[in-house]
């Protein structure tokens, strides 16, 4: 009896490792299957009998880069993705550890002047900010992309830091307070030490975020300061004559993403959940 | 415990406030203002007051329609689906933990690079002459013309997209959450003999409620805009078959210029997702909204 049911928790505990390896597989070919159509001869991706070996080139990556432009929309990427980052954080953090700490005259209506903002779709502030940066001049420029991702940048990053803030003991900050520090430094020299993870959490979606956000970049950007992932907009088409150039952006542009996913794992999920999943 | 006092414009909050109040909270109120007049690029400021005209419009106009039923069909299947596929995937995993070091940085690609590239991955692999999933249907005779270029299929195809691009979230989600259930009622339930099941239904699952409501609003917050992936692969077609409401408000904005209308049109969106998201909520917990988003 006992023995009959160590074989079936054998046979399932087998099962549930094929099931989990298919989920893998099912997730990353797909992908491995585009990011190699960048290292394919056109002739090779447009074979009618899908090659999966075949001679690889490099011709892609200078046709798409140097000659189509996507150098400059790689370049536009980063520039992005690091201000956004930065600002965001520079102006979220301390905001959010005001809500997390101290008495604020209109707090509730504050936070919830900060939450709205989140559930409003891109599309809905899309056209006023296209007016208004047509207006001040910066429409098509990278600050205008910029400003554009902190709508929901700046905001998610207020609410998942607070979350943070949350969890360290008051008892710290007091404690700092009495030992002479101002309010400024307890905040600087005793707290921000201790949620640095919730710092690089946050700021590594954020990064991520501004990194793969297509629609601010594509209408915001134009033509000279759109983003990578804007730049394949127009371009998927079942004639696909760009493809091999497409994959080998598409490979570059997703490469350092799954790279850092990889390495800061334990800081995605937090972030992910808006603070409610402590991974 | 002490608390100082702040004014709520105080040195602290004011640099997120006015970024805030300049990129989200006055676009967010010019566009409240042009829902209500007739606007289009050729008159942006000559725009002449005509009350709820724009939103009488918008809820007699069968293609935004048409759009609202797609993104209402898009969450009703791909939602549960991705629920309980992450759900079963995640509990799979936490009995094999020694697996997890490199099949949780695998299974969640598909939700961590770009949406564009997810649209172009799948634009490629369903391609019927060239995409290895794309002939694979072919041969089956389901949709030669490709599954994304079918008015039958286009839509079942996001929605399988969709499911692919974000069953990894749920999954995340709930095997963070599994991870983090305390072990103790789980000791206990194995030295009284209870069977997997049991402890599945009785200990972990209730563990995990709290966590399946944030993921399904989550998820739900992100879905009703979906846009990138349409807008890559099929930009609403064929017909209108896969225009989505973002789409919809996209091209009545973007490519029509009918600001009016357009603001209307994401007006009622809006209106849309925070009266579903609200009563979802209210449904599945006590807490209010603001606690969560």
């Amino acid at each position: 009896m006992v023995k009959k049911k160590t074989n079936i928790g054998r046979v399932w505990g087998v099962i549930a490792i094929v099931i989990i390896i298919v989920a893998c597989l099912i997730s990353l070919v797909p992908y491995l299957w585009t990011a190699l159509s960048g290292f394919k001869f056109r002739t090779d991706i447009l074979s009618t009998t899908p090659k999966i070996f075949f001679t690889p080139t490099l011709d892609n990556f200078p046709e798409a880069f140097i000659h189509s432009g996507f150098g400059k929309f790689l370049k536009n990427s980063v520039v992005v993705a690091v201000c956004t980052t930065v600002l965001c954080m520079l102006v979220g953090v301390p905001c959010s550890y005001a809500f997390s700490r101290f008495y604020i005259a209109g707090k509730k209506q504050l936070y919830f002047f900060f939450l709205t903002t989140r559930m409003a779709p891109g599309v809905a502030v899309a056209l006023p900010l296209y007016l208004i940066f047509a207006k001040i001049g910066i429409l098509g420029s990278i600050p205008a992309v910029i400003l554009a991702h902190c709508t929901f940048i700046a905001s998610f990053v207020i609410y998942v830091m607070r979350t943070f803030f949350d969890d360290i003991p008051r008892e710290l900050d007091n404690a700092a307070l009495v030992d002479g520090y101002s309010e400024w430094g307890a905040f600087w020299h005793v707290i921000v030490p201790i949620v640095t993870p919730g710092i690089a959490s946050t700021a590594l979606l954020s990064f991520i975020f501004s990194w793969n956000e297509m629609m601010f970049a594509l209408i915001l950007g134009g033509a000279n300061a759109k983003t990578l992932p804007a730049a394949f907009t127009g371009l998927v088409t079942p004639h696909g004559t760009f493809w091999g150039q497409l994959c080998a952006a598409a490979f570059v542009v997703t490469l350092p993403i799954i790279i850092l996913a990889t390495f800061l794992q334990k800081y995605l999920i937090r972030g992910l959940s808006m603070g409610a999943v402590k991974g | 415990m002490r608390l100082s006092k702040h004014k709520g414009f105080n040195l602290w909050t004011l640099p997120a406030i006015i970024l805030t109040a300049f990129v989200s909270f006055l676009p967010f109120l010019i566009m409240i203002w042009n829902s209500f007049f007739d606007k289009s690029y050729t008159k942006i400021s000559a725009g002449t007051f005509i009350g709820f005209e724009n939103y009488r419009t918008a809820m007699a106009d069968p293609p935004f329609l048409g759009a609202i039923a797609n993104t209402a069909k898009i969450i009703i299947v791909a939602l549960p689906i991705e629920f309980l596929l992450g759900l079963f995937i995640a509990v799979l995993l936490s009995q094999h933990m020694k697996m997890r070091k490199f099949v949780v940085p695998i299974i969640i690609i598909p939700m961590i690079i770009a949406p564009t590239v997810v649209g172009l991955i799948w634009g490629l692999n369903l391609n019927p002459n060239y995409g290895p999933v794309g002939i694979l249907f072919r041969n089956m005779g389901i949709a030669p013309e490709g599954l994304l270029a079918s008015e039958k299929t286009a839509l079942a195809t996001i929605i399988g997209i969709d499911i692919w691009q974000w069953t990894p979230f749920m999954f995340l989600l709930f095997f963070a959450g599994l991870c983090g259930l305390p072990s103790a009622p789980l000791e206990a339930a194995a030295v009284d003999g209870a069977s997997n099941w049991q402890v599945l239904k009785r200990i972990t699952l209730p563990g995990l409620k709290p966590i399946f409501v944030t993921a399904f609003l989550l998820r739900f917050t992100d879905v009703y805009k979906i846009f990138d992936v349409i807008w890559i692969t099929t930009v609403g077609g064929p017909g209108n078959t896969t225009e989505s409401m973002s789409t919809f408000g996209y091209r009545a904005n973007f490519l029509y210029w009918h600001i009016g209308y357009g603001a209307a049109v994401v007006m009622v969106i809006y209106l849309i997702s925070e009266l579903a998201s609200t009563i979802f909520f209210n449904l599945t917990s006590g807490k209010k909204m603001e606690n969560v988003m």
